[in-house]
């Protein structure tokens, strides 16, 4: 096979395609894509909602739920219960929530953790594929 | 590439359409050997190649569109025609494009190589559409550098493959 001159133009537009889509990525990881903030629910109503970016320190939330006080600590990062009354504590075990539509749920309490994003209020989901 | 007849004509088209068709159907049914989903070898592309280089370009078109309803049957995935189709066309323009330009002066495997990222890139910004959504870009980069890999291969294919059809047609 010898390498001619139209493998050097298909070899060119092929590379400019991958350098294309690469700037492409960046542009879309790059853009402002709205605040992020935490909505925290507690038995279907909304308790508080925090724009959690522009926290210089850490903030300690406080929830009464029906069992006791769960207490929900949030920094520039995101959020995390640290103290909680209900006999499994899975939502202590749960970690730390810092992305988009991650959550942290106690059923028992009936508390919903959140961190939603301003530009898709009403989508709770990035997509849906059938 | 000259034929006796139209029924031979059709014969062959027949043919490279149920090529096309098994070699889809083959691969579906095939683990995927690289780590990413939605990753795959692309051998339909074999059959629409040789199909171009035999009959043109309305043929190829046609071969495409056969290919993107049946395989959409054949999986029971409908929303894959949409997909499929709009890329299938997609790279197969390009492919003729580049052919046409360059004529004997490009190889079967660089033209391969084009038509399997601009099937990635036409999938992704129909993904995008049928989506809303914009998330789907950041799939593109990845994709575009294993078309290089899988298009060489696909296009290394069908060179054999009209080599030899070269020799027995004549």
């Amino acid at each position: 096979m010898k390498f001619k001159k139209g493998d050097a133009a298909a070899l060119i537009f092929s590379l400019l395609l991958i350098m294309f889509s690469f700037i492409l990525v960046f542009i879309y990881t790059h853009s402002n894509s709205g605040l992020n903030y935490i909505e925290i629910i507690n038995d279907k109503k909304i308790v508080s909602k925090i724009y959690f970016t522009k926290l210089s320190s850490e903030k300690i939330v406080e929830v009464k739920t029906n069992i006791g006080i769960m207490k929900i600590h949030i920094d520039k990062n995101g959020a995390y219960v640290s103290e909680t009354h209900c006999n499994d504590k899975l939502c202590e075990k749960f970690g730390k929530i810092t992305k988009p539509y991650q959550s942290i749920i106690c059923l028992p309490q009936k508390i919903e953790i959140t961190i939603k994003n301003e530009n898709s209020k009403n989508n709770r989901f990035d997509t849906v594929n059938r | 590439m000259k034929f006796k007849n139209l029924g031979m004509k059709i014969a062959y088209l027949g043919l490279f359409c149920s090529l096309t068709l098994i070699l889809s159907f083959i691969e579906s049914t095939m683990p995927s050997f690289f780590p990413i989903p939605g990753i795959k070898l692309g051998f339909a592309n074999i059959g629409i190649i040789v199909v171009l280089y035999i009959f043109g370009l309305p043929f190829a078109i046609l071969t495409g569109i056969i290919k993107s309803i049946f395989i959409g049957i054949f999986s029971g995935n409908i929303m894959s025609i949409a997909y499929s189709l709009s890329a299938s066309a997609a790279s197969i323009l390009f492919m003729c494009f580049f052919k046409k330009i360059f004529k004997n002066n490009i190889n079967i495997i660089f033209v391969s190589i084009i038509g399997a990222q601009i099937h990635n890139t036409a999938q992704i910004i129909a993904a995008g559409f049928i989506m809303h959504s914009t998330a789907v870009i950041v799939y593109l980069p990845f994709l575009l550098i294993a078309a290089i890999l899988t298009g060489a291969l696909t296009g290394f294919i069908s060179s054999l493959i009209l080599s030899r059809l070269k020799i027995s047609l004549n």
